[in-house]
This record gives C-alpha cells, sequence and structure tokens, in this order.
C-alpha cells in the first residue's frame, strides 16, 4: 500500500508539472495528467481492497502485551500525576528506571495508592478522555 | 583452449536486435492487429495519405496513424474504461445538442446516439488501443472516439464501414467540437466517476478501520511520541483515530472533484467558439446534464479555463492527501505488528 502511495505522490508532482507547462491558448500535456490521475484512483482503489482484505479485516489485538508495556512504562506514572502529585510520581519514575521494577508495582509497594484504586485509575474507559476520580494518595514520599 | 566464441557478425546482430527490438514490437503488434482480422482490410485515407485499416475495426485510419506515433507506455485507452465512458458521453451530449439545432438528420443522430450508448455500456472499448500519453493534446484519443463511432453508426444505419460520406468523425461526430473542449470534458466526466468509485471503495476502507476501533476499545497500550514511551490509551483510540482521519479527507475530494462539474463545451478551438453555432454550448452542455444527472455547468471564460488543467491538480493533490495519511497508517501498523519475538508486537497480522 505504502508503495502505491508513493506512485500516487510521483504523479501528483506530474500532474503539477505538466498543468504548469500550459502555453497560450493550450495545455498540450494533458494527456499525461489524465494517465496520472486516473492511474492514482485505479491503483489507490486496488490497494484499499488488498489493504482491508488481506491486512485490515485479519488484525488481532496482543492484549497481554499491550498491558504489560502499560504496567512495565515509566510513562504510566503521568497518567498516575494527577492523583499521586508532581513529586510522587518522579520518585516513583526515577526508582523504576534505577532498579528497573514497575511503576506499577512500586506505588503498590510504597503504599501509595491500592490495587484497586490503581487498576481504576488504569482502566481502559479513564484513560481514553479526561475524567475526575475520586481517589487521593495514602502517603507521600 | 576451446571457449564459447560467439562470431562477431552475430554479436552485432545482437545489438541490433537490441536497437530495434522498439521498431520489431510495433511491427509485431499492427501485423497481430491485421492477422488477428478475417475480413481483410479496408482502405481508408485522410490528408497524409491512404492507409489499410483491418476491416474487422471499428476505428479507422487516424486511429492507426496515432497507434503507430505514440508506441510510449503500457497505458493504453481501453484500460481505462471510465475515461471511455466519458467520451461516449461527451459525443452523446454533442450529437444531442447538434441535432436540435438541425445540424444532423435524424437518422445520423440516432445512430449516433446509440453508438455512444453502447459505448457507455461498456461494449466496443477494445476499439480503442490508442496509448494514453501521446502527443497533440489529446487528439489521438478524441479521434480514436470520433471513428469508433462513426462506423459502429454507419453499422447502424446500414452502410459499411468507412462510408463516411454518410457519417463522418470529422463532421459529424466532432461536429461543433475541437479536441480542445471534448477531451478536457470526457476526462472530467471520466474523473467524476472515477471520484464517485474512488469514493464508495475508502468509505469500506475507513469502516473496516472503524469495526476494529470498536473490537479494541478495551485494550490498553501505551501511546508513543517520537517512538518514547508516552501516556497509556487503547488500541481502539488508535484504529479509530486512523478511520476518522481518513474520513475527514472525503470533504476534501469531493470539493476537488466538484471542479469537474464545470466543463467548456463549445470551446472550439481556443475558446472563441469560432466552430460552433450560436447556443450550442448552452445546449451541449444541458445534454450533458440530462445524460448524467449531475449539476454540470459551463465554465463562465472559455478561452481562459480551456488550456487551464487545474482541476487535475486539485484532485491529484487531495489523492496525495489520502495517500500521505494512508502511508502513514501503514507504517504505523508495521510498527504495531513488529516481532514477533523482538520487536512490539502489539497487534498480529493474519499470515496470508
Amino acid at each position: 500500500m505504502s508503495q502505491i502511495c508513493y506512485k500516487v505522490m510521483g504523479n501528483d508532482v506530474c500532474v503539477t508539472m505538466a498543468s504548469e507547462a500550459a502555453q497560450m491558448e493550450l495545455n498540450a500535456m494533458e494527456p499525461v495528467t489524465a494517465q496520472c490521475d486516473f492511474e492514482s484512483v485505479e491503483i489507490m482503489i486496488n490497494g484499499f481492497e488488498t489493504l482491508r482484505i488481506r491486512c485490515i479485516e485479519g488484525i488481532t489485538a496482543n492484549e497481554e502485551k499491550c498491558r504489560s508495556y502499560v504496567h512495565n512504562s515509566i510513562g504510566v506514572v503521568t497518567a498516575l500525576n494527577p492523583v499521586i502529585g508532581y513529586k510522587n510520581s518522579t520518585k516513583i519514575a526515577k526508582e523504576a528506571l534505577e532498579t528497573g521494577k514497575s511503576v506499577y508495582q512500586l506505588v503498590l509497594d510504597h503504599g501509595i495508592l491500592s490495587q484497586e484504586e490503581l487498576d481504576t485509575i488504569l482502566a481502559p474507559e479513564n484513560m481514553i478522555k479526561p475524567v475526575k476520580l475520586d481517589i487521593k494518595p495514602r502517603k507521600l514520599l | 583452449m576451446a571457449g564459447v566464441h560467439i562470431p562477431s557478425v552475430a554479436l552485432g546482430r545482437l545489438a541490433h536486435i537490441f536497437l530495434f527490438e522498439k521498431i520489431i514490437t510495433i511491427t509485431i503488434k499492427l501485423s497481430n492487429v491485421k492477422n488477428n482480422c478475417q475480413n481483410g482490410f479496408r482502405v481508408e485515407s485522410d490528408l497524409l495519405g491512404t492507409k489499410e485499416v483491418p476491416e474487422c475495426a471499428l476505428y479507422g485510419v487516424q486511429t492507426l496513424r496515432g497507434m503507430e506515433n505514440f508506441e510510449i507506455s503500457k497505458f493504453r485507452l481501453c484500460d481505462y474504461p471510465l475515461f471511455i465512458k466519458g467520451l461516449a458521453i461527451t459525443k452523446l451530449g454533442a450529437a444531442m445538442a447538434n441535432h436540435e439545432m438541425g445540424l444532423l438528420t435524424d437518422e445520423q443522430y440516432e445512430a449516433i446516439a446509440q453508438a455512444c450508448r453502447e459505448i457507455m455500456e461498456g461494449k466496443h472499448h477494445d476499439q480503442f488501443p490508442v496509448d494514453l500519453i501521446q502527443g497533440g493534446a489529446g487528439t489521438t484519443t478524441n479521434m480514436n472516439a470520433n471513428e469508433v463511432i462513426a462506423n459502429r453508426a454507419l453499422e447502424i444505419m446500414g452502410h459499411k464501414r468507412g462510408e463516411y460520406e454518410y457519417c463522418s468523425p470529422n463532421d459529424h461526430v466532432n461536429r461543433s467540437q475541437s479536441t480542445n473542449d471534448a477531451y478536457p470534458t470526457a476526462i472530467h466526466i471520466g474523473m467524476y466517476f472515477s471520484h464517485l468509485r474512488f469514493v464508495e471503495h475508502y468509505k469500506v476502507l475507513i469502516e473496516a478501520f472503524r469495526k476494529k476501533g470498536e473490537e479494541f476499545k478495551s485494550i490498553v497500550k501505551m501511546g508513543r511520541t517520537q517512538l518514547e514511551d508516552a501516556v497509556p490509551m487503547t488500541l481502539g483510540q488508535t484504529f479509530n483515530g486512523f478511520a476518522s482521519i481518513l474520513a475527514d479527507e472525503i470533504k476534501h475530494l469531493e470539493e476537488a472533484a466538484a471542479d469537474f462539474l464545470t466543463v467548456n463545451m463549445g470551446a472550439t478551438a481556443i475558446g472563441t467558439g469560432i466552430c460552433a453555432e450560436p447556443g450550442y454550448a448552452e445546449k451541449c452542455v444541458e445534454a450533458l446534464r440530462k445524460i448524467t444527472g449531475w449539476d454540470i455547468c459551463l465554465a463562465e471564460d472559455l478561452v481562459g479555463v480551456t488550456p487551464d488543467t487545474s482541476c487535475m491538480v486539485g484532485y491529484s493533490s487531495a489523492l496525495k492527501r489520502v495517500a500521505t495519511k494512508v502511508s502513514k497508517i501503514c507504517n504505523d501498523l508495521r510498527l504495531l505488528a513488529s516481532g514477533p519475538r523482538c520487536g512490539l508486537g502489539e497487534i498480529t497480522c493474519l499470515a496470508r
């Protein structure tokens, strides 16, 4: 599909140059603009069908892998930041980097949040849009 | 020591064959056309002289010259059915206007109209063999259409192919037109058909992304900025995002395609309209509206628009916007599906 896209971008350059080349009362380069535009539409349609049927519709998610990245990521502290505060967040992030432990585990180990509270913050419905959660940190580091 | 010895004469011959391969190919192609024809040839003439045209061909001498002159690419008019449909509609619209103005007899008009309708339905497309890339600003394509329609009309009228005194490609099918108005108009109509087809397929692709967005709405993943960990999101958001940015392009495609509905019929030969009668252009555009059911209108300044192909640039540009996004999405899919052991591996593409 990407190769088709590159071809379409190339055709666009060709159409632009051919269109610029009109002289006086006629553009004698119009045939190549027609070839490019008709071809671009045709190969894009063929590409869309191929991409959809042979790729998109068959995609499956590796849910466990996705979740493990979230739990192991340092970036997850950004999601915890509004609840546990900047100071807690930076300390946890630093410790996670140094020890290789997960942010999720460190927050539990330090008793900042319960597992239930953590899972609430990291629940999909609470991470895809701005939400106000009634959760307070149990202690400050 | 004995080795393989290629005589220099043979080498010279190879070089000769290589150098003249193109000419040989053209000769073979033309002779194939001739050999496939069971009924021999008819002799047609134009201002350059006479030529043998295969009796089975609906095209004539000028198409044949176009085939000889422009052996350029593998893109032939017969591979672009919507372009041919645009030509047939343009010619039908012109014939309707000419008939209304008394410039074609009833018999000529009926025959030309039937020939155009047959082509619009997909018949005779093999009779459009000319190369899409050609000099002469599209005259070869225009004459290919004129000749096929004229010869088919002659058959319908009960005459032989090539008996152009009864229905001529130039005097009747191309009446009140020149390449400079008929050709761009045919491209506009053909491209509008292409656009409608494009959007139809495009929407199905967008829907496929939407479905995955719904399917993956509960799967939490990390978002990434500059390939570094950002904040969590859902895989559903990723796929919905793909669907949304693609859907945003539909309005740009529609806007660009709307320009195709302005045509320059009556702009013979440079837009002054010197080869058409007063009122013809308006009647022709009215006929095109009736045939297509689209809101086609006549350009205000025919001299100005005739050399202007900016709507081709506009649509190409709209396609480029789509291509840029689709390719970005494909790159993301490649990253997300990388692995299985050493990559991101957040998604898996079905083995095909």
